[in-house]
């Protein structure tokens, strides 16, 4: 938020020194503190501008003309139209007086066809609505942070993007010299080094000291951010260069390079080629794979033509859900099986191969054949930091091609097919057959499976997503959230069958950020005639409700479904975890990790920030109508919610 | 052994993990198999009728024997906590074991 900076100003450096009434207003302040003694006039003058008070006020005069207090263009107009050459359509902020210059620009100068400001309550939601918005479009979103304070608020959405590897291109005010700063608060919103905050979990920072230097720097982050391996960048943007007057114009921005991404070395995808037609049980899993909308399509073309299983690891929506090569499900069993294994864009392939107990006494054991050949294909290597561990265990291979996944595909598919004899494709086709039975099997089995419980209150997350779904199959929906919590029904009922529908980010696996990222693929639905969907957990929504008034304010179509589980129930398994461990009383686990007495009313809270609502909804029939009213009012343009009462997974 | 365990936030528990379906036992009667399945933290994983969920199997109408079933929960294989005789009686197990077996599945 803005700061308390509310003292008494006088005239600053900034504006005194540069003006043409210089010579008045500072010679009569100068002239007062001569009188006073001062030994040498250049120093005096100093004192006297930085404190009129010590000079004696009634011998201070400010300016007598406007223009030494006006300008007509300011630095921060300028970096206003880098923003514009760059395609950047939406700022999120939280105001702050560092980047007040910029704001301000943003509103007026920029005007219609300018970047619109998008009001976010917590820096830590202007971050996830970035996440969210560049996951939908595949574009970065700006986002303005105050130094110091709104940059560490920001932080746990910035290590999100980082460990998801989701651009956001991020503008930190300060002030950097010292001379310039007010007392007090301007010192506690200023850094040396505002990077340094979160150097660690940015893919790159700048500190540009020329208008020249932050056009250079915000087109190259701009580049950084949006090439792969992609990432937040931060620019940290001076508060006097935003407000001096300046005349640098469009020539200073440098033209953005079109970074195409890194495909793997052609012999090595060739000879994985080669690998795959030899197998007999090949299995391909995907895991930050689709990086654009082109993504899924390839890898059913990759799938089909070997007639091999998928596993899709959710890092991004990879593969139909429904498709009869998807086996995301029947996982243990057709890992266990497989001869080769290709993994594109793996996160976390240890814990794929592997099993490892949560035990006092830790056990591992392989969760794949000794023989099986290991080959991955992707680029989550580039671009490691050192701090964080974000990057998980590492795995030795039998092939570890360095290239983006999805731009390596077209490469690996043409070399199958030039391999593939008649042989071959007989075979393919036969274990196509048999693995569509299998999927088909688990799909049934699923759908069976989400019946149980049907009319248990609290509402079993299987109703809770199969009434869901009967509420929007119809309408051009995007999940927004992770299915994790909920049992991962959406993908075991759902038909999400096209590259946009599912915003998969698992990010740094920390909440706080999932209603911030609703809101952002919102405000990419809103452009293009759809309907963002939020299964929404509560314990989540409490770090950052104000994003739910961002929802109202802007108008997103945004309809939020409350999984409502009363607790951060995956720490109460950890609590109970720890109690049996030590032979104490499992029951008080629910200290600390539990959200009742009293019961939180999320339709009362949505009401208050302007949300249609309804619920608590604690009886599993009276869920159908309210999604369906909830539907209706989304697709008018406003958001929804629906509070519901649910079992914990 | 004696067991530790008090029943004393078991109905704070209760109120939790069972959700509006659960009703505490009163004061002067032992808790049911029901009660102690949600006291003793089974709903956290399995759900409140034993349905099971991405954290925990489905437990409802279990075809395992008790014995296996109470090699399980004391010794348990994978990533189940082990509920040992000082936190869960032979009893208390029985109760649970009783409890889920009536559940549908």
């Amino acid at each position: 938020m803005d700061d308390l900076g509310s003292k008494p100003r006088g005239v600053s450096r900034r504006g005194l020194l540069g003006g043409a009434a210089v010579a008045g207003a500072a010679g009569a302040a100068l002239g007062a503190a001569e009188a006073a003694g001062a030994a040498a006039p250049e120093q005096a003058r100093a004192a006297a501008v930085r404190d009129p008070a010590r000079a004696g006020a009634a011998e201070f005069q400010a300016p007598d003309t406007a223009a030494a207090l006006t300008l007509d263009r300011s630095g921060s107009d300028f970096m206003v139209d880098v923003l514009k050459a760059l395609g950047v359509r939406y700022v999120a902020a939280n105001p702050g007086s560092t980047f007040r210059g910029l704001h301000e620009s943003v509103v007026n100068y920029g005007g219609e066809a300018g970047p619109e400001l998008i009001t976010c309550l917590h820096e830590e939601t202007s971050v996830a609505m970035a996440v969210g918005y560049a996951l939908a479009t595949g574009k970065p979103l700006a986002v303005f942070l105050h130094s110091n304070v709104g940059l560490q608020h920001a932080s746990m959405s910035i290590y999100h993007a980082f460990a998801d590897r989701v651009p956001v291109l991020m503008f930190a005010g300060n002030l950097i010299d010292a001379d310039e700063r007010r007392p007090l608060i301007e010192w506690l919103h200023a850094s040396q080094d505002n990077g340094a905050l979160v150097r660690d979990f940015v893919k790159w920072d700048d500190q540009p000291v020329s208008l020249a230097h932050f056009a250079e720097s915000t087109v190259r982050a701009y580049d950084q951010a949006v090439s792969v391996p992609a990432g937040p960048v931060l620019i940290s943007v001076d508060a006097k260069l935003q407000e001096e007057a300046t005349t640098v114009g469009a020539e200073a921005i440098p033209r953005l390079n079109a970074s195409l991404p890194p495909v793997g070395d052609l012999g090595a995808v060739r000879a994985v080629a080669d690998q795959l037609c030899a197998a007999e049980a090949p299995v391909i899993l995907a895991d930050r794979y689709a990086r654009t909308e082109a993504g899924m399509g390839l890898l059913v073309q990759l799938a089909e033509l070997l007639g091999a299983p998928v596993i899709d690891a959710g890092g991004r929506n990879n593969f139909p859900t429904d498709h009869p090569l998807n086996l995301s499900f029947d996982r243990p069993r057709v890992v266990a099986r497989a001869d080769v294994i290709l993994a594109l864009e793996p996160v976390d392939l240890w814990g794929v191969l592997h099993r490892q107990t949560d035990q006092l006494a830790k056990t591992t054991r392989s969760a794949v054949s000794d023989k099986v050949k290991v080959l991955t294909l992707g680029t989550s290597d580039l671009g490691l930091h050192s701090n964080l561990q974000s990057f998980q265990r590492y795995v030795g291979v039998d092939a570890s091609i360095v290239g983006d996944a999805e731009a390596s595909l077209p490469v690996l598919i043409a070399a199958i097919q030039a391999g593939r004899t008649p042989a071959m494709k007989a075979a393919w086709a036969k274990r196509a057959t048999a693995l569509a039975e299998q999927s088909a099997t688990i799909r049934t089995r699923d759908r069976a499976a989400a019946r149980a419980g049907w009319g248990d209150s609290p509402v079993t997350t299987g109703r809770l997503c199969a009434e869901l779904w009967e509420a929007i199959k119809d309408e051009d929906w995007v999940l927004t959230s992770s299915t994790f919590f909920v049992s991962m029904w959406p993908e075991r009922l759902w038909k999400i069958d096209k590259p946009h529908q599912h915003i998969c980010s698992l990010g740094a696996g920390g909440i706080g950020v999932g209603i911030g990222v609703a809101a952002g693929v919102a405000l990419a639905c809103k452009a293009q005639g759809r309907i963002a969907v939020n299964i929404q957990g509560d314990g989540d929504l409490l770090y950052a409700p104000g994003a739910l008034w961002t929802a109202a304010h802007h108008r997103l179509p945004l309809l939020t479904v409350m999984h409502n589980n009363r607790a951060y129930h995956q720490e109460l398994m950890h609590i109970q975890r720890m109690a049996l461990r030590h032979q104490r009383d499992v029951g008080r686990s629910v200290i600390g990790t539990t959200l009742t007495d009293p019961s939180i009313d999320y339709a009362k809270l949505a009401e208050g920030m302007g949300v249609w609502a309804e619920g608590p909804v604690t009886s599993p029939d009276k869920l159908a109508p309210a999604l369906r009213r909830a539907v209706a009012v989304v697709k008018s343009g406003r958001p929804a919610l629906v509070d519901v009462h649910t079992e914990p997974r | 052994m004696a067991r530790l365990v008090s029943t004393a936030p078991l109905a704070a528990a209760l109120a939790l993990l069972s959700g509006a379906a659960a009703q505490a036992a009163p004061a002067s009667q032992p808790p049911s198999g029901k009660d102690l399945y949600a006291a003793r933290g089974c709903s956290a994983c399995h759900g409140t009728h034993g349905l099971g969920s991405i954290s925990g199997p489905r437990l409802a109408g279990t075809p395992l024997p008790f014995e296996a079933f109470a090699t399980q929960v004391r010794n348990p294989r994978a990533q189940m906590p082990p509920y040992s005789r000082q936190v869960l009686s032979d009893a208390e197990l029985r109760l649970i074991y009783d409890f889920i077996k009536t559940q549908t599945p």
